[in-house]
């Protein structure tokens, strides 16, 4: 009993603070990679941190006082999203929580009523419309397969996410970039042309809070594509656990968004829009007919 | 029960009666007052039957039933004066339509004995409804005391504003369709009233479009009506669950299974009422009429009607196509109304088409047809009403106070009238945001649009949801951002109150918070379902959280969760006078105009409007022949 509630309780928890370490050890990582590519030297992979860490002692230069408090709102309710992931919450509600998040990024960017966190929200929340519709539809063909919301009846389901739904997978590489800000969807942030888009006007401890909150968002996006494969894999003789196949899958995410990030130069919205919509909805109702056809829904 | 309906009405004349606006301002409140106070008495009375055959009048007992004929056709002519005024001969023509039927079915049609059923029935819908239409419509009234002040016609307008309400609770409370369509028809009647209140022409046209529309409803519900007695042999609400239909003789060409054909024709005339596509102009027309009554029509009365209409008929029609088609045309209201809200600039317009959309997606949930699906549709029609009357008179007030109800002229709203503007913003939240009441409902209704048992039409229904509710968090966001934009450095100017209007504003975002607070109590005690569905709504109780088979969510655990996300912030960050800066323009120091992003040339309504209302007749057609086969 106590080692089931170490392991229901314990593990997330731990694994709730140790994300952002690894989310921006990963991002340091992401930037030395892309700099050795590029014939640079690159920062070291702990610069994410020192960033964090020099952004928290500077000076604040606040427009107005909305747009810190629905910025502190963003960081929280990712937090609160990735606990609900990590504690297995129901799947549908965490999804929407993160969605909120995004909301609150949106606001923050139109109150400060900037030229370039107005063009940034709207480009949000362009991005919103892209992956969101994605994202829910996978949710709900996820309950098709595994016959609930609830996060514990993938790990319970006979079968690992990934067997039955191999195109909802791809169409949640397809919108991973954007989630995860890089190119070809950077769009919202796009650097060389609306400065930092809804992030503009942060400055000193506040930046330093949505650094910390895209740290915690890498790691819920890897997490979640992970969650397409935790069943033991055995192998010729032994089992290779779930977890290790979880986190592979996280890996080869990464790597994708990398070799992506690096490969693709960044689209316009409407561009995205198209292309997205077309590719990711053909992908999902094709795995949609595949699911029906082969009688693996559940109702 | 009398103190809801008629009283209302007494009110109303009383208030047509005395002269001067201060009298006329107590005989309002006092009105919602006994409104509010009778409601919560029906609540607390619990569900009961109700048999109301006669009146006492001056010692002398009057039977009711020839007043309500007399009164429907006073109510007919009264339409039909109407249309020869405006020339309106769609309307002439719809009111001669249903002349006929009402007059073959009151005189020549032989009708089997009724016995024991009450003509009236307070049971949890109705309640439910009630407390919507007095306790919103109450602050409404008080709301409109501020708002009308300098109006002209207040006198008429208050009656016909009190005669609208005591009428909905006694629709919501009608037990026979015959009576029930004679209260609908006057719901007709005064929506047409206060939408030509200002009598100019723009206003007469709308109102005389609303008017056919409605009549078209009015024509499918008395036909229905007919049906419905030659094929049950009884016009009483609660008697149908329990009869086997058979096919009336003189349609007996049909096949069997069109003994549904009169709940089509009935949820047609919900349709209208309810303005889904293609009928969904008469609403947005209506958007001429006074502020308050939009927020009548929008959130307790008029559209309400329809879908209360819908989730009675639900029962019947369990498994049938036309159920599965009901749900076809929600969903499409449903999603292109929010892609046609997302095109709008005008506050009110877009309010119009997301109470379409809204309508649309309760429509959807009493097509899908499970018990999920019929808790989510009450649920979504209650908190809806909330949030949809509270934003309407929030907008009504910026209207009244800058003249202006373009979103594009309210940003920075929160600077001018900030305590207009961050209600306005909860408001906007309350209805796409966790753990709202609205959230809730679309919670269930998407629970319940994925659990079916076989592959059928309705799996179309996944796409209308999940695009609807994006497209809707869209323009939301985009209009609640506008509100909070603000420079540094600028100064608003101290806002001017008016309390008679700030006051219900108050009340109901309050009431948005505690209707979240309240929502297992709301599941647990106040949806009931009839029994053909095998599952309670209090089953999906469990402790603080919402719990089906598919899926768990606590409303008043995550209430507090995001009161403590945005209250800390709030509470903690101090802005100290030398941080504040201007915003980063690359050192120019000046910057472009902003605005757009509405899409007009792409989603605007002369594009769109040309593909859906075909669509949308095509759909009312098959609706009607989903019936039939």
């Amino acid at each position: 009993m106590a080692d089931n509630m170490l392991v229901t309780y314990g593990v997330p928890l731990v694994l709730l603070i140790l994300s952002p370490f690894i989310g921006g050890i990963l991002i340091g990582i992401d930037r030395k990679v892309t700099a050795r590519l590029q014939n640079r030297a690159g920062p070291p992979i702990v610069q994410p941190f020192y960033d964090v860490l020099k952004l928290f002692g500077k000076e604040d230069k606040i427009v107005n006082k909305t747009y810190l408090v629905f910025g502190s709102a963003y960081f929280l309710t990712v937090i609160l999203s990735l606990g609900l992931l990590l504690f297995r919450y129901d799947l549908l509600i965490t999804t929407f929580t993160f969605g909120l998040s995004f909301i609150f990024l949106v606001l923050a960017g139109y109150s400060t009523r900037s030229q370039f966190g107005y063009v940034g929200a709207t480009r949000e929340l362009m991005q919103m419309l892209t992956y969101e519709p994605i994202l829910l539809f996978t949710v709900f063909l996820v309950r098709l397969v595994t016959g609930s919301f609830e996060i514990n009846s993938i790990y319970n389901a006979a079968q690992p996410l990934l067997f039955a739904l191999p195109l909802a997978l791809l169409a949640i590489f397809v919108i991973l970039p954007i989630k995860a800000r890089k190119s070809p969807f950077d769009i919202a942030e796009a650097h060389q042309e609306i400065a930092q888009g809804p992030e503009t006007e942060y400055s000193g401890k506040f930046l330093g809070l949505l650094y910390l909150t895209h740290f915690f968002e890498l790691f819920f996006i890897l997490w979640f594509v992970g969650l397409f494969y935790v069943k033991d894999l055995p192998v010729a003789g032994f089992v290779i656990p779930g977890i290790a196949m979880q986190v592979l899958l996280m890996l080869i995410a990464y790597v994708f968004l990398i070799v992506v990030d690096n490969a693709t130069a960044r689209l316009r919205v409407d561009q995205m829009l198209k292309q997205v919509f077309i590719l990711g909805m053909i992908l999902l109702i094709l795995n949609l007919a595949y699911i029906i056809v082969t009688g693996r829904w559940i109702a | 029960m009398l103190l809801m309906t008629i009283v209302p009405a007494l009110f109303g004349v009383v208030c047509y009666l005395v002269p001067g606006y201060e009298i006329k301002k107590y005989v309002v409140i006092l009105c919602a007052i006994v409104l509010t106070v009778a409601s919560l008495l029906v609540l607390s009375g619990g569900s009961q039957q109700l048999t109301v055959e006669s009146i006492g009048l001056a010692g002398l007992s009057v039977p009711l039933s020839p007043i309500i004929l007399v009164l429907d056709y006073l109510l007919l002519l009264a339409f039909l004066w109407y249309g020869i005024k405006d020339k309106e001969y769609k309307a002439v023509l719809l009111v001669i339509l249903q002349l006929i039927p009402l007059t073959y079915f009151e005189f020549f049609m032989p009708k089997a004995a009724h016995a024991g059923a009450g003509t009236f029935v307070l049971d949890q819908l109705a309640i439910v409804m009630c407390l919507i239409v007095s306790i919103i419509g109450s602050l409404i009234l008080i709301y409109s005391i501020g708002y009308m002040k300098e109006e002209k016609h207040v006198s008429s307008f208050f009656l016909v504003m009190m005669v609208f309400l005591g009428d909905m609770n006694a629709l919501m409370f009608a037990n026979d369709l015959v009576w029930l369509f004679f209260f609908w028809e006057v719901t007709t009647l005064c929506s047409f009233l206060l939408i030509r209140h200002y009598r100019d022409d723009v206003s007469i046209e709308a109102s005389d479009r609303a008017l056919w529309m409605n009549l078209l409803g009015g024509v499918a519900l008395i036909c229905g009506i007919v049906l419905i007695e030659s094929s049950y042999g009884t016009t009483f609400l609660s008697e149908l669950a329990n009869l086997k239909a058979g096919l009336p003789g003189f349609l007996s060409f049909l096949p069997a299974a069109a003994v549904a054909l009169p709940f089509a024709l009935l949820a047609f005339g919900a349709f209208t009422k309810s303005a889904l596509i293609p009928f969904n102009s008469w609403l947005t027309g209506a958007m001429v009429a006074p502020t308050p009554v939009s927020a009548l029509l929008h959130s307790s009365t008029m559209v309400n009607a329809g879908v209360y209409l819908l989730i009675r008929l639900a029962p019947l029609i369990i498994g049938t196509f036309l159920s599965t088609m009901i749900a076809v045309i929600g969903g499409f209201s449903f999603m292109f109304c929010a892609l046609l809200a997302l095109s709008q600039t005008d506050s009110k317009r877009i309010l119009a088409y997301s109470t379409i959309s809204y309508l649309g997606l309760i429509a959807m949930c009493t097509g899908i047809n499970t018990g999920l699906a019929l808790t989510a549709a009450v649920a979504l029609l209650v908190f809806h009403a909330v949030s949809k009357g509270l934003l309407f008179l929030c907008v009504g007030e910026v209207q009244h106070d800058t003249g202006a109800r373009d979103i594009e002229s309210m940003e920075g709203l929160v600077t001018r009238m900030p305590l207009v503007a961050y209600i306005m913003v909860i408001g906007l939240i309350s209805l796409m945001a966790p753990p709202f009441g609205v959230f809730v409902g679309k919670w269930l209704a998407f629970q319940s649009v994925s659990t079916f048992t076989s592959i059928s039409l309705s799996l179309i229904d996944i796409f209308f949801i999940i695009f609807g509710s994006i497209f809707s968090v869209f323009y939301y966001s985009r209009w609640a951002g506008k509100l909070l934009a603000t420079k540094p450095f600028s100064e608003g100017k101290p806002a001017h109150h008016e309390w008679y209007m700030e006051l219900p504003l108050i009340v109901l975002v309050l009431g948005v918070f505690v209707t979240v607070a309240l929502t297992t109590f709301f599941f647990s005690n106040l949806i009931n379902l009839p029994p053909v569905y095998g599952t309670e709504p209090s089953k999906l109780v469990m402790g603080w959280s919402i719990q089906s088979a598919i899926g768990g969510f606590s409303p008043l655990g995550f209430l507090v969760i995001f009161l403590i996300i945005i209250l800390v912030p709030v509470l903690v960050i101090r802005v100290p006078k030398t941080a504040v800066t201007h915003t980063y323009a690359c050192g120019t120091g000046e910057e472009p105009e902003l605005g757009g992003g509405y899409f007009q040339s792409m989603i605007g309504e002369s594009v769109l409007l040309k593909y859906l209302d075909p669509i949308g007749i095509l759909l009312m057609v098959a609706l009607l022949v989903a019936a039939v086969i």
